[in-house]
């Protein structure tokens, strides 16, 4: 990822507003970036900050600046697995919860 | 490695769990351990392929969903249900098919973020090569969630022009959510049509290889899910497609 595309990456999640996790119909309604990062993240389940600075080719600290972004935006959690900190996709939970309309816009 | 596999269809009655159950089996024969995951929670029915009955189900997928009990202890090794000599196993998690636990999930829905975690934890704790998805014919939550942390989606469609508008909005949620490997299955192709002209049609629509077009077989018909197709009729039509498509899902 080049530096233009990271800094319109973390745009987009500074605009976001604040959520408790993740839907998958709000998955399909994010910039591109943005989507395919988290999708990333889940079919890892859990990443290491340098996995992350990896993907995005980033230095770490630029990568942590993001990683912590997207906590405050609740679309992911610090966890700790065989102890080691990562981080994963935090996604909410569909008790009582149906499929809003706006799955329909998205896929037209 | 192993590999995550969910096969979706847009509509019912395509043949999912037929396919999913005959993968299964062929993975397990080539030495590999597989997981079944019936994630159709609202209307389960893998388990009959698999000739399990609710006396054999000490624990189902809807009690780890309900905090009842670890994933791992939902999974019945069913390698001997297949009645061959298989190299690997096949471990199924069921869902329930008690009419109250069913009309729980309808009502109250469970949590989806449970499902990813289950997905891992059964994986490492079952040391699988592979763990197949057998999902909810449809998109919604569960489905997405599958689709999205899969290394490979298996869609099953059949020529009918309800079925290719409804692919159509899987390929492309497939494709939104960044999928890695796509497999087209066109089933229960009549007879009178010409596979080579199937297959075309459905990839120019998708622009999407298609991994496999399977007749349509009255021994499947008359088989009617008490058993494993490529298992009981290995030198069928039928299997040969079905082993294509499980080499091209362990290549």
């Amino acid at each position: 990822m080049d530096n233009e595309a990271f800094n319109t990456l973390k745009r987009d999640v500074e605009s976001m507003t604040e959520v408790e996790g993740l839907t998958m119909t709000d998955l399909l309604t994010f910039p591109d970036d943005l989507r395919l990062l988290l999708n990333w993240m889940m079919r890892e389940n859990g990443v290491q900050i340098e996995e992350m600075a990896s993907y995005l080719a980033q230095e770490v600290n630029e990568a942590r600046m993001l990683l912590e972004k997207m906590i405050e935006k609740g679309l992911i959690e610090e966890i700790k697995k065989k102890e080691e900190e990562q981080y994963q996709v935090l996604v909410k939970s569909s008790r009582n919860y149906r499929v809003p309309k706006k799955i329909w816009q998205v896929i037209e | 490695m192993s590999k995550i596999i969910s096969v979706h269809s847009f509509r019912g009655g395509t043949g999912k769990s037929n396919t999913t159950a005959n993968l299964a089996a062929l993975l397990a024969l080539q030495g590999n351990r597989v997981g079944v995951v019936d994630t159709d929670v609202q209307s389960p029915g893998i388990h009959v392929l698999f000739g399990l009955d609710e006396s054999q189900m000490a624990h189902s997928l809807n009690d780890y969903l309900y905090g009842k009990c670890a994933i791992t202890e939902t999974a019945v090794d069913v390698t001997s249900n297949l009645k061959v000599p298989v190299k690997g196993k096949v471990f199924l998690i069921p869902s329930s098919i008690k009419a109250g636990e069913i009309a729980r999930v309808l009502r109250e829905g469970y949590d989806v973020g449970l499902l990813n975690d289950g997905f891992q934890d059964l994986l490492e704790g079952l040391k699988l090569d592979f763990l197949l998805i057998d999902t909810h014919p449809g998109l919604n939550e569960e489905t997405l969630l599958s689709i999205a942390i899969s290394d490979a989606l298996v869609i099953i469609m059949r020529p009918d022009q309800q079925d290719y508008q409804g692919t159509g909005v899987t390929v492309e949620i497939a494709r939104k959510l960044g999928v890695p490997a796509m497999l087209l299955v066109v089933n229960k192709v009549p007879q009178a049509f010409d596979p080579a002209e199937v297959k075309a049609k459905v990839e120019r629509i998708y622009n999407c290889t298609v991994a496999a077009v399977l007749p349509h077989s009255d021994e499947m018909m008359a088989l009617a899910s008490a058993g494993i197709f490529s298992l009981q009729y290995p030198d069928h039509p039928v299997a040969a497609k079905y082993k294509q498509l499980a080499a091209q899902l362990m290549a």
